[in-house]
Order: structure tokens, then sequence, then C-alpha cells
């Protein structure tokens, strides 16, 4: 089984951030690394290779070189190669475009699973597993916690709202969207960091899979400015040492109970 | 008329979540001003009755699959066909479950506009939307293009969830569909509860990645002991397996409304408020005054929850 698993080169905005012309986060102010849901997507991956020996994990990542070592930290936590499609020249790709260029690694790989994180720690939005899904005509599964392989695909545990939790028979080739709970992220060993150093990752254009002109067409919006989020909040602060807010907070259970 | 206006929904065990009411609402909206008018689509799983409403909308259309399961990539193949030769067409789903699986593949395979769990949504000459990013520090204006479709979430708690009324039953016309299912459900249950009950409590005290360490959970629950609390948790704490399931709070996992919600060292993600936005009052205490938790709180405090918990001890011991 071939194993694609796409890498987001992300991470926490640092405190203090600043945002250049109105239009994107100054990078310096973002903690980058591998997002933390890709990671157990990896972590899902590993596993399904460990109990079978003919699995072969391909990261994949759509970003400038600085993903690299993004892509280095998957290898050494258990992915088989790296691929990254260039963008040095194409920097504000939406997630439709880079969805787009994903699908066209993952068809190249004639990959049978893609397995993503259920959402990434910038946009939060969830969409890349379904948008893949759609361009690759797969079958698609969101929130998924565990994957068993059985002799017609897989079988996989997963969450849906209000606590309830499902199985559900899932054909291959297939994207499935894995949530944290039950895979746990790992850490590499110095020998596997020191391998995946050495390691070749393998650098792909934009244009070796898709024209400008046909992923201009793919953007799903446009983005006319990025702002602070401005506070509507109306929380009372409760000020003083902790003594006195844990006064406060006596009060205020005191006074909803009365 | 410019476009359409498609609002789909999916009808749960639950029948029809505030969520899925409050992307009717937000569709009314966008349509009046725009001009347009709305069509509601639910899919039913076969199992449920399709709830009678009174929306203020054009049609409503039930989907039903004879296999009575949704999946996925059927949900995106009914909608496709439904939008197909309509002209521009606005589709609007609340950015949760089967939208999750449908909008962006729907999206994807028919070449269409797309944004996720949109905040706020407008129509000025085009229709125009936000969406948080970065855990909410962050907002995003995003506009899309009138002349073709476009699939839009919008976010839980960002629209009214009371649709407007036309004061009369609307007719549905109902779609038997046997649209290609490749996945299929096994077993549908309840998480195990362990005899946890955190929805009834009139003070809840919930923890999250903010205590720190595992031996502070212990020291938590005390403390909401001692103020006659219930112990709940955010979503993190659940995973690393400090905290039971069953004490979970959002999206996935319980929904709350107590009369006061004590937030200790909870960020205030998207998931974790959709689970005690109801709350009467919110008290939360985090180290970052930036936290999206201080927006809907009605107390706050910028505090490491160790030292508070120090000093929640000493309060309350006995004298």
């Amino acid at each position: 089984m071939k194993i694609v698993v796409p890498i987001k080169h992300v991470g926490q905005l640092l405190d203090g951030f600043e945002i250049l012309d109105g239009a994107r986060v100054d990078p310096d102010f973002i903690d980058y690394g591998m997002s933390e849901w890709d990671a157990v997507a990896l972590a899902a991956a590993t596993n399904l290779a460990a109990s079978s020996d003919a699995v072969e994990i391909v990261a994949v990542a759509v970003a400038d070189n600085d993903a690299d070592a993004t892509l280095r930290e998957a290898i050494a936590l258990g992915a088989t190669r790296a691929v990254r499609v260039d963008t040095a020249d194409r920097l504000e790709l939406d997630v439709l475009q880079v969805s787009r260029l994903l699908a066209d690694v993952i068809g190249r790989e004639e990959a049978d699973l893609v397995l993503c994180g259920v959402q990434s720690v910038d946009a939060g939005a969830g969409a890349t597993p379904s948008a893949l899904a759609g361009f690759l005509g797969h079958a698609r599964v969101s929130s998924v916690l565990e994957i068993t392989e059985v002799t017609d695909g897989l079988e996989v545990r997963r969450e849906l709202s209000g606590g309830l939790v499902e199985r559900r028979a899932v054909p291959l080739p297939a994207v499935l969207a894995m949530q944290s709970g039950f895979y746990e992220a790992g850490y590499p060993t110095m020998k596997a960091k020191m391998a995946a150093k050495r390691a070749e990752i393998e650098v792909l254009t934009t244009a070796d899979l898709r024209s400008d002109s046909e992923l201009d067409g793919r953007r799903g919006s446009t983005s006319t400015g990025l702002a602070l989020k401005q506070s509507n909040g109306s929380a009372v602060t409760l000020s003083g040492n902790p003594r006195d807010v844990a006064v406060a907070i006596r009060e205020i259970i005191q006074e909803a109970l009365a | 008329m410019t476009f359409r206006v498609v609002v789909a929904l999916e009808l749960g065990a639950e029948g029809l979540t505030d969520h899925a009411l409050s992307a009717v609402k937000a569709a009314q909206d966008v349509a009046r001003q725009a001009s347009t008018d709305v069509t509601a689509v639910v899919f039913a799983d076969g199992s449920a009755n399709p709830p009678q409403v009174e929306w203020d909308v054009a049609s409503v259309v039930t989907i039903n699959n004879a296999t009575g399961v949704v999946d996925g990539l059927a949900a995106q193949q009914v909608l496709a066909s439904l939008l197909d030769g309509q002209g521009p067409v606005l589709l609007l789903m609340p950015h949760v479950g089967l939208a999750l699986e449908v909008a962006p593949g729907l999206a994807a395979a028919g070449g269409f506009g797309f944004g996720a769990n949109l905040q706020s949504l407008a129509y000025r000459d085009g229709v125009i939307g936000t969406r948080s990013r970065f855990g909410g520090k962050v907002v995003e204006t995003l506009s899309f293009d009138p002349g073709r479709t476009s699939v839009l979430t919008v976010r839980d708690g960002a629209f009214a969830s009371t649709p407007v009324s036309s004061g009369e039953t609307i007719k549905q016309r109902r779609i038997d569909t046997s649209a290609g299912v490749l996945t299929r459900r096994l077993t549908l249950d309840a998480r195990a509860t362990d005899g946890i009950d955190i929805t009834k409590a009139d003070v809840v005290l919930s923890i999250g990645r903010g205590i720190g360490d595992e031996s502070n959970v212990a020291r938590f629950a005390a403390i909401a002991d001692s103020l006659g609390a219930t112990l709940a948790a955010s979503r993190p704490l659940v995973d690393v397996g400090w905290v039971e399931a069953a004490r979970q709070v959002g999206q996935s996992g319980k929904t709350v409304k107590p009369k006061v919600y004590l937030a200790f060292g909870i960020s205030g993600s998207i998931q974790h408020v959709a689970g005690m936005r109801s709350s009467d009052t919110v008290v939360a205490v985090n180290t970052d005054a930036d936290a999206p938790i201080f927006e809907i709180a009605q107390y706050g405090a910028v505090m490491d929850v160790d030292d508070l918990a120090s000093a929640l001890e000493s309060e309350l011991a006995p004298k």
C-alpha cells in the first residue's frame, strides 16, 4: 500500500506578531514546524506500516524550501521519502490551489490512501482532505481516530458531533482526515534524525504539474485583507492578586446560585 | 436576480442543530441583501423524518438516499447535480459534519469558488465574507465572484439560529437518490460515559492545556469539589488521557449550559466554545490576554492558573 501524507509547514503565532501590507502575517512571527494534526496523520501511517511490510509513506508539501526541515522531520518520524512542490514564485496559493497540486502529486504517486490532518494550525478550516477527495474522485471520511486494514479496504473509527463514535467501512482509494486522540505523534530517534538529514527531497515545480493559467482558475476566493482581531469582548477584568481573583470567583458562584 | 442562494443541511439524530439553523438565517440575510431567494436542501439519513419547517424560503428539497446512509462523495454528487445548469449559486453549509466532507470537494470537482468557516457574510456587488485565522487572532476578508457558483461553510455561533419565518409550513420536495455510496456505516455508539454527566451541573470548572502538567488534574478536581463544581476539560487534556472523555466540553464532546462556567487555562478554540457558549456566566483565567475565550467571557483574569489554584486552595480551606 502506498500512503501519501500531506504536510503543512506552519506554526503558532508568536507574541507581538505583525501583519505586513494588510495582507499577510510577518513570517518572522510564526514558529514554523509541522502542523500538529499532520503529525497525527503521520503517526497513523507509520502504525499501518508497522503491521504490514509493503507500505510506503510519502510526505508531500506544497511550499518553499523552508519546508524542507519539516519534511526531514517527517522522514525522521517514519516517512519513506518526501516530495516538495516548490512555490517560491507562487507565495499566495489558496487551499484549492494547494489541494490541486497535492492531488496531482497523489495521482502521480498512484497512492492508495491519503492521510491528512483534520485541520491546520493556521487556517483551522479542515478543507484540504475533502478538496483532495473532490479532485481525485475518492471516498473520504472526516474526524477519523483509528484505522484498521481489512480484506476489502479499511475500517475506521471516527467521531461525530455530540460524543458519538461511528465505525465505517471505507474502500480504497480514500482520503481520511485524522483527528487527534488515538494515534500519538511520535518523537524521532537521534539516528533517524541523522539519516533524515541526508535524505534527498524530490523537488517539483508547479509547472511540472499544472500550468499557471490552470492554477489561477482554481482559486476559490480572493483575499482582500488581513487584520488583527478587534476585541468584541466585554469581559469585566478581575484585577488584583490571585487571592483577590479567588475571592471574586467564589462570590460570582455564590451570587449565581443564590 | 444575479444568483440564487442554496443552504444545505444534514438532518442528524437530534434533528436540525442550532448551527444548521444559523446557516439558514445566514442564507436568508445574504439573499435579502442580494434581492434573491433561498432554497433549502436537507440530507436525511433515511431513519429520521424530515422536519416540517416554516422558514421564509422559496422551497425545501429533502434528499433521501435509498441506502439510508449519508456518504460524503454521494452527497457531493447529489449537490453537483442539483447545481448543474442553475447559473451561479451561493451554496452555504454549516461548518460541521457532512459539510466538511462535501463542501471543499464539491468546489474542487466543480471548479467553484470556496470559503471555509466564515464568521460574517454580506452582499455588496459581490459576496464578501470574513474568517478567522491563527486561532482567532487574525481576521481575513475574502471576496467571491458573484458570476460563478461558490460553496461556503459558516461558523458555529456566528449567525443567529432563528431563521425568518414565513408563518406557514413549507411544502417539501423529496428526491430519492441512489447516488454511489462508497463508505458504509457499520456501527454508531455514544462514547462511554463512565457514569459521568457534566451537562446537569450548575457550576462547571473546566481545565485546558494551561494547567501544564497531568499532576495538576487532581488538584483542580479537588478545587472543583470544594466549589461544588463538576470538573470538565477541553479536548487536548482528553486526547492525552489526563481526563475522561465523558468530561470533554465541545463540538465532539458535550454541550453544557451551567449557571457558571469556569474556564481555567483554556484558550477557547471554536470547537470548545461550541460546547459552552450558552453558559449563563463565563469566568476565564488564562496567561494569554489575547486568548479567544475572553471574547465570550463575562469575567476574565490574565493570570497563571497555578497561582490561582494555590489561592483558591487556601481560600477554600476549612478555617
